[in-house]
This record gives structure tokens, C-alpha cells and sequence, in this order.
């Protein structure tokens, strides 16, 4: 609740801020009028005023995109990862306001690009999936990272991957997935 | 037999995958409320009172809801004995006191805040030490805190002990665990518009929670349906009724859809995690090291209420010997209650501390013989022919060949060890363990369609291993000679398929796969009599195979399936077959048993794992380099699937050796409700090689085509493997659990004393 305060404070600087040297538009907003209005999975969408939730609610409730998943609320098991202006974050540790203006991509989009198409192949092909609470999470994390780093190692894939807990398939699998994933992406983008 | 054993697709992935398949709290009716729980902050105290008036001023409180609301109706597994919400006095930090429904998550958790809770503390009985002492605070008045044992017994122990050239005796101390599944518990209870009400819950049970609700709610089971739809893991923690009598309660009292979730705090403060557990062993051994006599007093910290501890303790009990013979026993498993969260199943109940307990003991056996690990196990392996602690005749025992493999492999991994860098210490260790298959009741049904495609319908659960949704379509598949993605099985709700009784005792595969089979036979019947009558041959010289019926060695006369349930609804009726299952009862001989609630392996499966680590000394930090899994569990139907069971259960058993621990502090609170505190391993933290052996040649004669359960096994075993591993580098091992870098390093500082002149 303090951090909604400081968000509109903050937003509220912005604006005034902004208005010295632009005359009251925020720089890729427009006037700001408290709307939170984004693009998400390449529609401009546009939920509550004032709207006081975490990004991770709207997506599910307003957007009905309940492919992130809850898993803790913390930030710690990576199960509700999105990507925000295409870097990968928690969407339970960001609220809806922080996104206004900016693109959010979410599984249901993800997986549908050609990195994270690659990327759903190979996971249901290694057997990734179990139970499945967190692969969108994971899908989500291991297509950022293919996109940024077309050869990682598999220190590279524990590093990016450390953030998302798996409890049914003991990793090894995801891991077998990502390296896959990633030589079909690379291949991809070497004319043969 | 083509399908059976190959790699199989695995239907439901492409869904999980892109996110369009649905979890419970996915599910969003309209006009649902959401419910929050008040819980005790404290682990036992009188409730005075709870003052809801500021609480019900928040705008969008719908109803709240206390005790005083309720009939006082209780509850539980195995004995009815908790209260839906508190009444009088609070036994655990964590109960439900009272359930708020709310237009919004925000105003739920608001008003959740505002109520007053006057609790006058009680004293508690928070440790196992403290509820079985004299004069201890009865968690139920008039009530023992040291509940109804279980017990095993077979020859004169107390003479062997007095006669025997050795006397060896292990104490262990294991710690608490939860289940760690990623989505947190969950239930939406709904109006069903005809005086019942629908459940959709997260949970591994179904009819187990139907059969709570209706003697909760005092419905007719008829007026309650309960489904499961995709499931985000369980590992036992699913098992019971969970939240759904909180959502059930609401729902009946607003007449409008509630959902109750879980917050992770919540999960971890009042789930149903793994119990903390003493287990004391004593043996008497021969000079050969022959184990004459075993004793063994298990101590389980069941928490507040009993849920399924009474159950688990019989399992525990029967786990007393290890996979090894021995002749004289007195085995028992009591159950405590304490002022703390309920503990209950946990993939492997009681496993992963009795084999630590029972590997650990055998170590010190061998130590005490003068023998190596590996030999004090071949002598006293169970063998075929040998009758397990309750009396149950072994047909086929494999152990010794799991071990051997193990064993072999173990020291291939010493002849190629490089120098360990940096002060650090490499460690070999193997553990030997055997398990049970569950021959709980399942049913299922097949029914044809018109256009050839199959229909799978049972209550069983797809808690995520692909057992149902993989193993049991290949089983009527391959009956019914269709292609994979030609069947597909509809589970998990009681109002689709017949009863279960649920994903647990590594029994999903068996049991419904038995009762799948069972109604594919009687389908496959069906439509040889309808290919019978159109290709004018014997129905027994009728083959069913590429969605084809043909007449054996004449290939050409043959006629499509979709033809057949078409012609058969036309002139004899739909083809739908029924299938039931229930393992037959085990006859047991020479043992008395007590209080045994559990008394059978039934399809037993044996395992041994081996590990090589590496030791840093400076840190107490273990790290796992080589991690060999063999199991036999009869014939492997699903590689793929059995593959993944082994490893996600090894990295689960590592998880419980090395990092985790619910932490409950003196005054009976959790204090690492979170994931960052409680430590799951992560991908960063796996070894980097886990082999899978499977031991071939040993097909369960009860299981559906000879398969036997892989469920539980590979969790249980790691904490022994990697306990031996560390014996090897230091010549002793801990007595408690886990050995995550602290009390490594405080046990290395103890084995340094020891040494010292």
C-alpha cells in the first residue's frame, strides 16, 4: 500500500517535471491522467485508474492471460515471469502502474514467437513438463535468455534459470530443453 | 506390445506449456468471492473472543464467519479430530480461526486484518521431548500426547540381544520438510444450482475430499461433485480435504461461488508437511555380521491433529528392517501429538528418515563386523522366497542386483577420481532401499466413439507424473491396438469416472492401469464379437492392432475400429467397457502385528542409489558431482515418465539431505515461511549427471503388464547415499538431519574432537 504512494508521487513528479520542458506530456505516455494503460502481447490495453494492483492481478483477472502463474508472491519461484519491455521480471513484485507505457509480453505470447516456440518444442520434447505449474515461468526466462545469448553454457543457463524452481522434474530436463532450444534458434539465424 | 515401453507423447504438455492449460485458480465464476483466513498466531491458547465488527465495515465484506457460525463437526484421515474452524482453543500457530469473504482479494485481506482475536495463551507441547514427558500439556484434553503405536513383532528379540557377539544401536533425528509444490493450495466451492454444491480443488483425492464434505456438511455425496482439473503438484500435500471445507462452509453460507488460496506463508505455515521424527534402532549381530535381532522405536511428530500419522507410523514400522532379512523383530512406530502444524503424507511417508535411520545403522553394523558397506548388505539382503517384517511371502526380490550395479559402478567412479581441488574431500556412499506399491481401489471406464477414438474415464488423479494421461492411455491403447493419440483419458472428478482412491502410494500407473486394462479388455471383446460378425471369423482369431481388427495371418480381411463401434451401436449396443481394481489381500504369517493400519508391501520395488561428493571442509558445504539412480519397478511401461520420477525424486531427496528445513521455533511458529528461507534446490544446485538404471526382467504379476509403482522411491533414498558418502571421507556420519553446511561444519568440528588424543 506505502509503495502504491510512493509510486504516485513519484508519478506525480514526473508529470510536473515533465510539464517544465514538454509541456505536460510525458515522454512515450501523453498526459497522464492516473489510467494504467499498456501494451500487452501487442494490444494496447488499458485497466483500472489508480489502479493499485500488482501487474501479476490485472494480467490474470482484467486480461484473463492466466498462463502466469502465483506461485509464491515473493519474487522467489519465477512461476508469474513476464517479460517487460522484453527483460524478464516477476509480475508479483510489479504493479500495473509501473507498466504504463510499456510493452509486457506475457507466456501466452511468448510461446508463440520463434525463440519461445523452439522453446515449448524442446520442453515438451525432454519431458520438462510435469506437473507444469512453473514451465510458463520457465518458458518465459529460457526464451530471454536464448534471445540475448544465443550459445549459453549451461553455467549461463543456471545463472538465468536459478530464479524459477522446478519441484517435479529435478531440473535436468529444462536444462537438456534450453541447450536444445538454443541450438535450434542459432542455427536458425546462420543463413546454412 | 509395441507402444508399451517406447517413448510416449505426453498429451497435455503443449498446454502447460504456453500457458492455455487450466489450474484451480484459473477458474474465475462470476460473482466469486474471495475468502481469506484468519489464523492463530499462536500455538495454543483459549479463544476468548473474536471481534469481527471492524473487520465487516470494510466495503465488499460479504459474510464472516467463525466457529459459533458452524456445527461443531470435525474432521481428519484416519481420525476425526479437527474442527473446521477453531472452537474454544487453538492447538496449532496457523489454524483457522475465522474465514472472511470479500467482493475482492484486497478487501478480504484488509477486513483479515481488522479482526480481533482476544486468544489467552495456553501452555504447549511444541517439541516431541516436551509432549511425551510426565507432566506434559495434553495437545487434546484427556487425551495422551503419545498416540495409539504401531507395531510388528516376529521371534524373541530380547534373548538374541542378550546372546549376541555385538549389540548395535543408532539413534537419528530428522527434521521437518514441506512438500515445496509450486502452486499453492487452492479451492473454489460453487453453487451447483440444484442444492448441491461443486468443488474445484487442487488436490491429489477427489473422492477423498467428496466423502469429508459430505460427512461435513452433512450432504448426500450425490450433492457434491469435486473435480481436479490441472494439478501444480502435490507430493502428498494434496491428500487431504485441504481448504475445501473452508470454501465449502462459505459457499453454503453466501450461497455464491468462493475461492480460498492459499499464500504461500500459509502454505508453509499450515500444510501438512513431512514429520520430523527419533528413530532409535538396536541390533544384535553374529560374527559373520548376520543381523539376529532388530529393534526399532520410531517417534513421528504428527503436530495437532492426527490426519494420516497413524497410517504413515504402520509404514514407518514395516520400514524398521530395510530391505534385509531378519528373523527376530520388534518394530514400533508411535505417533506425537505437539502444539505445531499437522504433519502427514509426503511422497514416501516416513521413508527418506527410516532408510537414513536403517542405511546409517548398517554402516556402524558393518564398522562393528570389521566388514565393507557394500558386504555387510550382501549378507543380510532380503532374498526371493523370504518373508518380509509382516509375514508377506517376497516372490522376487532384486536387490542384491541393484546393489551390485550400484556397487560397481561406485567404485569405477573411485579408480577415475581426480585430485579433489582446493582442500576439498571426495566421497563415495551407496543406500539400499525397498518400497511398496499401494494395491488401494481404483475404477475406470472405456468407451468407443464412432469415429474410433477412445474415451478414458476414472476418478484417478494426473497429479503431473503423466501416469494417467500417459501410462494409463498406452495401457488401452495398446489393448485396443489404437495409436497413442487416439485415446484420451478424462480424470480426476468424481461426477466423470468412477471412484479412486487417489495419486499417492506409488500406485496411480497400478492401480488405475489395473481397473483401465480390466475395462479395454472388456471393450477389445466387444469389438472382436462385432468383427466376428461382419468378417465371419472366431472372435479368438481376431487381432486388434493399428486401428484395424483383422483376422490372425489372413491381413486383408480385416475392418476399421470406427466401423466396428458403429455397427455394434446399430446392432448390439454402444461399446463401453467397466474396469475395477483392488490389490488382493496379502496373506501375512509369524508376525503379530499391533495397531497396523498398513501391513503390506504388496508389489514391493527395490532401489539402490550411489553418489559421489565432494566435501568442502572449511565450509561444511557438500556438493554432489555424480549422482546413480537403479530401481526395479517390475516392467517400465512409460521410460520417459519413469525416468522423470527418478529424477525430480532424486533432486526432491536431495533437497531434504542438504538445504531444507521448516523451521518451527520454540513457540511452535514456522519462522522461514518462504522460498527464500526454505531452501528447494534450484537449477544451480543439481549434480551434474543423474543416471537412471532400470533393472529389467522382473515383471510385478500384479501389475497392469507387469508394471510396479516408481512414484516415491527415488525420494527416499538420497539422505542415505549421500550420508555413506560423507562416512567414507570422515569414517563416521551425522545422527541428525539435514546436512546442510552449518551442521555439517559443526559435526566435522565434533568428528575433529574425537580424534584428537
Amino acid at each position: 500500500m506505502s509503495k502504491i504512494i510512493v509510486y504516485r508521487l513519484f508519478d506525480l513528479l514526473r508529470r510536473m517535471l515533465s510539464r517544465k520542458g514538454r509541456g505536460g506530456v510525458l515522454p512515450g505516455v501523453g498526459e497522464f491522467d492516473g489510467m494504467t494503460r499498456f501494451r500487452c502481447n501487442g494490444e494496447d490495453r488499458q485497466v483500472g485508474r489508480f489502479d493499485e494492483r500488482l501487474l501479476i492481478d490485472v494480467l490474470r483477472e482484467d486480461l484473463r492471460l492466466t498462463g502466469t502463474k502465483l506461485g509464491c508472491g515473493t519474487g522467489d519461484c519465477g512461476a508469474c515471469t513476464v517479460l517487460l519491455d522484453g527483460r524478464p521480471v516477476n509480475s508479483c513484485l510489479v504493479y500495473a502502474v509501473e507498466c504504463v507505457a510499456r510493452e509486457v509480453e506475457t507466456v501466452e505470447r511468448v510461446s508463440q514467437d520463434d525463440a519461445g516456440r523452439i522453446l515449448a518444442e524442446e520442453l515438451v520434447a525432454a519431458g520438462a513438463v510435469q506437473c507444469g505449474i512453473c514451465t510458463p515461468g520457465v518458458l518465459v526466462m529460457a526464451t530471454s535468455l536464448v534471445r540475448s545469448n544465443p550459445t549459453p553454457d549451461r553455467a549461463d543457463i543456471e545463472t538465468a534459470l536459478s530464479g524459477n524452481l522446478c519441484r517435479c522434474t529435478g531440473y535436468l530436463p529444462i536444462v537438456r530443453a534450453v541447450e536444445a532450444a538454443a541450438r535450434r534458434v542459432a542455427d536458425q539465424r546462420e543463413p546454412a | 506390445m509395441t507402444l508399451l515401453g517406447s517413448a510416449l507423447h505426453r498429451s497435455d504438455s503443449a498446454a502447460k506449456v504456453d500457458g492455455s492449460a487450466r489450474y484451480t485458480e484459473d477458474f474465475q465464476p462470476d460473482g466469486l468471492l474471495h475468502c481469506a483466513v484468519v489464523r492463530s498466531p499462536l500455538a495454543s491458547a483459549r479463544i476468548l473472543g473474536v471481534d469481527t465488527a471492524r473487520a465487516a465495515d470494510v466495503p465488499g465484506v460479504v459474510r464472516i464467519l467463525t466457529a459459533a457460525d458452524l456445527p461443531d463437526r470435525r474432521w481428519g484421515t484416519v481420525i476425526r479430530d479437527q474442527p473446521v474452524l477453531a472452537r474454544d482453543v487453538v492447538r496449532f500457530a496457523g489454524e483457522p480461526i475465522a474465514l472472511i469473504a470479500a467482493e475482492s482479494k484486497a478487501a478480504a485481506n484488509q477486513a483479515a486484518e481488522l479482526v480481533e482475536l482476544r486468544l489467552d495463551p495456553l501452555p504447549a507441547s511444541v517439541t516431541m521431548a516436551d509432549a511425551l514427558r510426565e507432566d506434559a500439556w495434553p495437545v487434546h484434553e484427556g487425551q495422551p500426547n503419545r498416540r495409539e503405536a504401531a507395531r510388528v513383532r516376529r521371534g524373541d528379540v530380547d534373548a538374541c540381544m542378550l546372546d549376541a557377539p555385538f549389540v548395535v544401536t543408532t539413534r537419528i533425528e530428522s527434521h521437518r520438510v514441506h512438500q515445496g509444490y509450486i502452486e499453492p493450495r487452492a479451492t473454489l466451492a460453487e453453487p451447483d444450482g440444484a442444492g448441491g454444491i461443486a468443488v474445484t480443488t487442487a488436490s491429489q483425492a477427489p473422492f477423498v475430499v467428496r466423502q469429508g464434505l459430505a460427512a461435513l456438511l452433512d450432504l448426500p455425496m450425490s450433492k457434491i461433485s469435486v473435480r481436479v482439473p490441472a494439478l501444480g503438484g502435490g507430493f502428498g500435500g494434496k491428500l487431504h480435504l485441504g481448504l475445501a471445507p473452508l470454501a465449502a462452509v462459505t459457499c453454503l453460507a453466501t450461497g455464491r461461488p468462493v475461492r480460498v488460496v492459499c499464500s504461500r506463508a500459509e502454505d508453509m505455515r499450515a500444510g501438512n508437511p513431512r514429520e520430523n521424527s527419533i528413530v532409535e534402532l538396536t541390533s544384535a549381530v553374529d560374527r559373520s555380521g548376520r543381523i539376529l535381532a532388530r529393534r526399532a522405536v520410531v517417534y513421528l511428530d504428527s503436530g495437532a491433529y492426527a490426519f494420516d500419522t497413524p497410517m504413515i507410523a504402520s509404514i514407518a514400522a514395516l520400514m524398521g528392517t530395510g530391505p534385509y532379512r531378519v528373523d527376530a523383530i520388534d518394530l514400533t512406530a508411535v505417533p506425537v501429538a505437539t502444539n505445531t502444524c499437522p504433519t502427514g503424507s509426503f511422497r514416501g511417508p516416513s521413508g527418506p528418515q527410516m532408510v537414513y535411520a536403517v542405511e546409517t545403522h548398517m554402516n556402524e553394523i558393518a564398522a562393528a563386523a570389521g566388514l565393507s558397506p557394500t558386504e555387510i548388505r550382501r549378507r543380510n539382503l532380503l532374498r526371493s522366497g523370504d518373508r518380509g517384517p509382516s509375514g508377506e511371502l517376497l516372490p522376487d526380490v532384486t536387490m542384491g542386483e541393484c546393489l551390485e550395479l550400484a556397487a560397481r559402478r561406485l567404485e569405477e567412479w573411485r579408480r577415475d577420481e581426480p585430485a579433489a581441488g582446493r582442500g576439498r574431500r571426495r566421497g563415495y556412499g551407496l543406500a539400499c532401499a525397498w518400497w511398496l506399491t499401494s494395491g488401494a481401489p481404483a475404477g475406470a471406464t472405456v468407451t468407443m466413439n464412432e469415429d474410433g477414438t477412445a474415451t478414458v474415464t476414472t476418478g484417478g488423479t494426473e497429479i503431473g507424473t503423466g501416469a494417467v494421461v500417459v501410462g494409463v492411455a498406452a495401457l488401452v491403447a495398446d489393448t485396443l491396438g489404437l495409436p497413442l493419440e487416439r485415446v484420451t483419458v478424462r480424470s480426476g472428478s468424481t461426477d466423470v469416472g468412477p471412484y479412486d482412491s487417489g495419486s499417492k502410494g506409488s500406485r496411480t500407473l497400478f492401480g488405475v492401469g489395473n481397473a483401465a486394462l480390466m475395462a479395454a479388455e472388456a471393450v477389445a471383446g466387444q469389438l472382436r464379437d462385432e468383427a466376428a460378425e461382419q468378417l465371419e471369423a472366431a472372435p479368438e482369431d481376431l487381432v486388434l492392432a493399428d486401428g484395424r481388427v483383422s483376422v490372425r495371418g489372413l491381413p486383408q480381411a480385416s475392418v476399421a475400429i470406427a466401423d466396428l463401434v458403429v455397427g455394434a451401436i446399430n446392432r448390439t449396443g454402444p461399446v463401453v467397457g467397466t474396469g475395477r481394481f483392488r490389490g488382493a489381500p496379502i496373506p501375512l504369517e509369524g508376525s503379530i502385528l499391533d495397531g497396523m493400519r498398513f501391513d503390506a508391501f504388496n508389489e514391493a520395488t527395490f532401489h539402490c542409489h550411489a553418489a559421489e561428493i565432494e566435501l568442502d571442509p572449511e565450509t561444511g558445504r557438500i556438493e554432489v558431482l555424480r549422482y546413480l539412480a537403479v530401481h526395479e519397478i517390475g516392467t517400465v511401461l512409460n521410460p520417459d515418465g519413469a525416468r522423470g520420477q527418478v529424477e525430480g525424486g532424486v533432486v526432491q531427496g536431495l533437497g531434504y539431505a542438504l538445504s531444507e528445513v521448516l523451521d518451527v521455533g520454540a513457540d511452535g511458529t514456522v519462522r522461514n515461511a518462504d522460498l527464500v528461507d526454505y531452501r528447494l534446490p534450484t537449477i544451480a544446485d543439481i549434480p551434474r549427471q543423474i543416471e537412471t538404471v532400470f533393472v529389467a526382467g522382473h515383471p510385478g504379476p500384479s501389475g497392469p503388464r507387469g508394471a510396479k509403482g516408481i512414484g516415491e522411491a527415488p525420494v527416499i533414498i538420497p539422505a542415505a547415499a549421500i550420508g555413506a558418502a560423507l562416512r567414507d571421507i570422515l569414517g563416521d556420519q551425522p545422527r541428525a538431519l539435514p546436512f546442510d553446511p552449518i551442521r555439517v561444519a559443526a559435526f566435522l568440528d565434533g568428528v575433529d574432537e574425537t580424534r584428537q588424543p
